[in-house]
């Protein structure tokens, strides 16, 4: 049961710090239970199941069949494969699109670091391609219909789920794997803490004391379809536009995401005041929260009704898996009919005139829910779910 | 897809005076960086005449295989010698920093958007590109390839034999819908439909060619005059077919 140009989020899957599945993560959400410890949240690895063996085969060697990320990565995928029913990807010819800013920077960066530490320049560096990550995963899947990797810095996430659209809506692909993954590791670490963007406390997204982010692990993974039976939500519309404004900073007036959510309701005939609530990025660094706060107020209004919220003080920042991540939790808002509260945020900066939702969930009494991601470089992404109409 | 190819162009990094890349302009850009500047300069400036708004119709793909690898290099051994991490060099080093880079110093406000697929980046740029125009996404793209290994890390690969790293190359192709490149005058190098067909093994171990170069064989094509499709064949093992 296919309806031109509907996409349908038919699976999900979610590793994270605060929850190994969409639904104990966003129950966590709700109870304000956190995994982030010491302002960063590693995903614990001894508790992943290998689940190669549910796939078409086993990495044959290599390091690579031990990694992390594959491990989180697959946990997720096979989860989404699960809730939407197995037989609903083929991997011969459906879509497979990843988004990762490090891919399989475990398995190189020490014997990089090494190799400079003894300055013998002998470090193995064959998985250091970002592409070896979506070979991997292919090879494990069986995998041979279309793929991408995505690495768009923290925006990935969103670009990875516009693009698995437009691949069905123009028929390349009947259904699309999405998938984000992200290890923490001392590039990512130390370049973080060089720009002074970390918190060592647990985050506070648009408060006026808010110090700055905290960095996580996770995957998660989306089943998308063109058809729309069992499926969690519909994505009306997924955009993302460049804001040229820093390496490192949004563009302040949220320009660039202003743009990207205006195409959303265009192309979706969504009007703004039918958007009960947005699951914005909220990293709780001061730039990315004053802009996003300034895109909603270019769309929304100064008053704005539109309940907001962030949930990074549970999961932290994942990076360019953020987007597919928390999308899996904006979806689920209409499985659970509650939506989450700013977590750890206590008095909201008064530079953001939002409808910051504090303290306890909201019940969702709306049919469409925004979800917004921001990235270096000036990317910026949004994905438009509404509720599935039987 | 029918397509209009409207610009191409391509820069040696080495072929820039040291001046312009050590100059206090440039003092934060890589070597890349520049390079990538200096051709996407020369692309807008050809289009701005002719297109209101270039900034905001242009979309960009950029396609690379390892990113800015020396600056990942730079940014460990930089902490070695001195103890610091630099923030310039860390956000030197991420995939999609000439990107980013390249939105700032032109105020780019369209689509744009970095990917990577090891040794098929480039094809994957082009595909992606067309992909924007198919769906109705944008009436212009800018197909970006960039990649570059440092000397000293050629031995770190075990199937090493990318193109010569001490000449690393920047290349980009714009395509144009047909009707919008008519509707605006463009200067049309090549119009038919473009296509990228694939035989990929998922061989983790594909690493044999490990740079975009695909992009700058794709021009070298055009320019020829040579006929498509053009094809790359790996050990064997895996191939790409441009057609257009």
């Amino acid at each position: 049961m296919s309806e031109p140009n509907g996409i349908f989020i038919k699976g999900s899957g979610v590793i994270s710090t605060s929850g190994f599945s969409t639904e104990e993560l966003f129950l966590n959400c709700l109870k304000a239970k956190s995994g982030i410890v010491s302002g960063v949240g590693f995903v614990d690895g001894d508790h992943l199941a290998d689940l190669t063996h549910r796939f078409q085969k086993k990495l044959e060697s290599g390091s690579s069949a031990n990694s992390k990320i594959l491990k989180m990565s697959l946990n997720a995928i096979s989860q989404a494969l699960e809730t939407a029913g197995m037989d609903s990807f083929d991997p011969a010819c459906d879509g497979l699109i990843v988004a990762t800013t490090s891919g399989l920077i475990e398995n190189w960066e020490d014997s990089l670091i090494n190799s400079i530490a003894d300055q013998s320049m002998k470090a193995n560096l064959d998985d250091e391609p970002l592409g070896m990550y979506l070979f991997a995963l292919r090879e494990i899947l069986g995998h041979t219909g279309p793929s991408l990797l995505v690495t768009s810095a923290c925006a990935a996430g969103g670009q990875a789920i516009s693009i698995a659209g437009d691949w069905i809506r123009t028929g390349k692909v009947k259904n699309c794997l999405v998938v984000g993954a992200e290890v923490l590791c001392q590039l990512i670490l130390n370049g973080f803490r060089s720009l002074k963007l970390i918190s060592e406390d647990l985050c506070k997204p648009f408060d006026q004391n808010r110090s700055g982010i905290n960095l996580a692990e996770g995957a998660a993974a989306l089943l998308l379809s063109s058809n729309k039976v069992g499926a969690t939500a519909q994505i009306m519309a997924a955009d993302f536009f460049l804001d040229g404004y820093h390496m490192t900073s949004p563009e302040p007036n949220g320009e660039g995401l202003e743009k990207s959510i205006r195409a959303n309701l265009k192309y979706s005939k969504v009007s703004a005041s039918e958007v009960h609530y947005a699951h914005l990025h909220g990293t709780a660094s001061p730039a990315n929260d004053i802009s996003e706060s300034n895109a909603l107020k270019s769309i929304f209004g100064e008053e704005s009704l539109v309940f907001v919220s962030s949930t990074k003080a549970i999961h932290g920042h994942t990076l360019a898996a953020s987007g597919i991540l928390e999308t899996s939790l904006a979806a689920y808002c209409f499985v659970n009919g509650h939506f989450p509260q700013s977590a750890n945020t206590s008095v909201v900066d008064s530079k953001i005139t939002q409808n910051v939702v504090l303290n306890d969930p909201r019940p969702l009494n709306g049919d469409y829910i925004l979800k917004s991601t921001l990235g270096f470089g000036g990317m910026n992404s949004s994905v438009l779910l509404g509720r599935v109409r039987v | 897809m029918n397509l209009s190819l409207v610009h191409t162009a391509s820069i040696e990094v080495e072929s820039i005076d040291q001046h312009i890349l050590n100059s206090r302009e440039n003092r934060r850009a890589t070597p890349l960086m520049v390079a990538a500047k200096t051709i996407v300069s020369s692309a807008i400036n050809s289009l701005k005449d002719k297109i209101d708004h270039i900034e905001d119709e242009l979309a960009v793909v950029a396609g690379t295989t390892h990113g800015e690898l020396s600056q990942t290099l730079s940014f460990f051994k930089k902490f070695k010698e001195k103890g610091i991490y630099s923030p310039t060099i860390f956000q030197n080093s991420l995939h999609n920093s000439v990107l980013g880079l390249v939105s700032t110093e032109f105020n780019l406000g369209g689509i744009g958007m970095t990917i990577s697929h090891g040794i098929l980046s480039g094809e994957k740029c082009l595909e992606a590109s067309a992909d924007l125009i198919a769906a109705g996404r944008c009436n212009i793209v800018m197909a970006i390839c960039f990649d570059c290994i440092p000397r000293e890390l050629e031995s770190c690969f075990s199937n090493f034999s990318g193109s010569d790293p001490s000449r690393p190359t920047v290349s980009l192709a714009i395509f144009a819908l047909p009707e919008f490149a008519t509707q605006n005058g463009l200067e049309v190098q090549k119009m038919g439909v473009f296509s990228v067909e694939y035989n990929e093994e998922n061989k983790i171990s594909m690493t044999t060619r490990i740079d975009s170069s695909a992009l700058l064989d794709f021009i070298k094509t055009v320019d020829s005059g040579n006929s498509f499709p053009y094809e790359r064949e790996i050990e064997g093992r895996c191939y790409s077919r441009i057609y257009f």
